[in-house]
């Protein structure tokens, strides 16, 4: 199968030149079509950095990014969930999911019936009208994915977008988007620091090592969707990634010391 | 409070004001520093209104009072807020302006008038100038503030939906991000503005401020005391007619 996404030894460093601290090097993450994968790694470790590095928010030191997916006029290949919903108060919600859809090549009709079809598709189809303060947080993060869902993605980026939102709106949202997952069939690359949630949602989990981050690890998670929470093969799998995740830790403070010395 | 209850407190406030002005001032209390006859009760004001109203003083003063209000409000607002925008945007204009802004930001509008008469001679153009002056000040800090305040995340969400120039990022993002800020400026400028009409008008042009003056040095308080309630009606009513339309724009606000 044909990879959507494929990053080829992407590095990222910040700084002034000759004073650059690395973020990440030597990245490769390939993304099947339809795929949700997840990637965990500590705070701190470059992991938003990441996904602004494929939505081309920022630029790579090093390597490169390949989308695979055919061009089409009103379509964007790229689109993204925020960790806060980041909805523009002074837009109404409707407004809102049709951001991406301004600036490219789309019929107002179209335009409605996108906003009104991803509405339905995250559960609030009457809400277009008001405004985001009148809408709960967990409602505000629906309508962050309705407004990526409606440029109709290749790819769609998640930066921990139920880590603000209490556990059971967190709960019920994790459930909401594996449903819109497999209605739309989209390849997701979702950022969290939660292992259980990552474990829970992705059919592959990629463990990210800090100091200059690099994965480390690439799990495959082959339990049947329906008994992942709290089944025993689940809780095992969350168990090997936690051990792959101090290991890495504890890898990368060897690394750190080692690094000093010279 | 409810509405109504602040609706009664306020008019109570106004109204013991007036009774406790017209007591003092009927009651004749003689002080040293209080001479009653130059502080007319405001039951004269109605007469003093028909007698300026008859002459077609009042109208003449209050249009040529509107008109240098009106000229320097939106003068000194758009150069304001433009220029404010474009600081906030860009950290060479910043810089470039920062000395500059400290020089001139405490001149008082009012040592500009010899500059005024100089340039634009005893004209409705010179007071004009002298109100947009405070008035841009005000406008320019509030509106470089209120860009310099703009969620930097949502710019962001602007980029990654792909609003990547800077034009459509301050349409879509910098400006109504930066709305309330700005139109809390403008408010503030607005009643700015009024404080200076009179003192713009000092110095020879015609308009309620140059009305106040030639009463007052003929001792005639109660026209002084007319124009003073007709600036407050006029303020009171573009600051209503403001407020309101703020409402409106800022409808997305809780």
């Amino acid at each position: 199968m044909a990879a959507v996404i494929e990053t080829k030894n992407l590095a990222v460093a910040f700084g002034e030149e000759g004073s650059q601290e690395t973020i990440f090097h030597n990245v490769n993450i390939s993304i099947e079509e339809g795929e949700f994968v997840t990637l965990v790694g500590v705070s701190g470790a470059g992991k938003s950095t990441m996904l602004r590095v494929i939505s081309d928010l920022i630029h790579p030191k090093e390597g490169s990014i390949q989308v695979n997916t055919v061009q089409v006029a009103d379509r964007r290949p790229i689109s993204m969930v925020f960790q806060a919903a980041n909805l523009m108060p002074w837009r109404t919600i409707a407004q809102n999911i049709q951001l991406g859809l301004e600036g490219i090549e789309i019929s107002n009709e179209e335009k409605q019936k996108r906003t009104d079809s991803t509405l339905s598709l995250v559960g609030l189809p009457d809400v277009g009208d008001r405004w985001p303060y009148q809408l709960s947080g967990g409602q505000r993060q629906r309508i962050g994915i309705a407004r990526a869902l409606a440029v109709e993605p290749a790819i769609l980026l998640m930066d921990e977008p139920f880590g603000a939102l209490d556990a059971i709106t967190r709960t019920s949202l994790q459930d909401e988007l594996l449903r819109i997952w497999s209605e739309t069939k989209k390849s997701i690359l979702f950022v969290t620091h939660d292992i259980e949630e990552a474990v829970y949602l992705g059919d592959r989990v990629l463990l990210l090592g800090d100091k200059p981050a690099h994965i480390v690890q690439d799990f495959k998670i082959d339990i049947d969707r329906d008994k992942r929470r709290d089944s025993e093969a689940f809780l095992k799998k969350v168990e090997e990634v936690k051990a792959g995740l101090h290991g890495a830790i504890a890898l990368t403070a060897n690394g750190n010391s080692s690094n000093n010395d010279h | 409070m409810k509405p109504t209850t602040r609706y009664i407190y306020s008019a109570t406030g106004l109204v013991g004001f007036l009774l406790f002005w017209e007591g003092v001032t009927r009651l004749g209390v003689r002080l040293e520093w209080f001479e009653p006859h130059l502080l007319p009760p405001p039951s004269t004001l109605p007469a003093t209104l028909a007698s300026e109203l008859g002459l077609g003083v009042w109208q003449e003063m209050v249009v040529d009072s509107l008109r240098h209000y009106i000229v320097g409000f939106v003068l000194g607002s758009l150069l304001g807020v433009t220029l404010g925008v474009m600081v906030a945007l860009s950290p060479r204009v910043e810089a470039s302006q920062a000395w500059l802004a400290r020089i001139f930001r405490p001149i008082p509008p009012l040592a500009w008038i010899p500059f005024a008469i100089m340039w634009f001679g005893i004209t409705h153009t010179a007071a004009a100038f002298i109100i947009s002056i405070g008035i841009f000040w005000v406008n320019y800090f509030s509106a470089m503030s209120a860009v310099n305040s703009v969620d930097k995340d949502l710019i962001e969400v602007a980029r990654a939906f792909g609003h990547r120039n800077m034009m459509a990022l301050l349409r879509k993002v910098v400006m109504p991000g930066a709305a309330p800020g700005i139109l809390a400026g403008l408010r503030t400028g607005l009643g700015q503005g009024w404080m200076t009409v009179v003192a713009a008008e000092l110095f020879g042009v015609a308009g309620i401020g140059l009305r106040m003056n030639e009463a007052s040095g003929l001792l005639n308080s109660q026209v002084v005391i007319l124009y003073m309630f007709t600036i407050a009606l006029l303020y009171g009513v573009s600051d209503y007619v403001f407020v309101a339309f703020q409402n409106r724009v800022l409808a997305w606000q809780r």
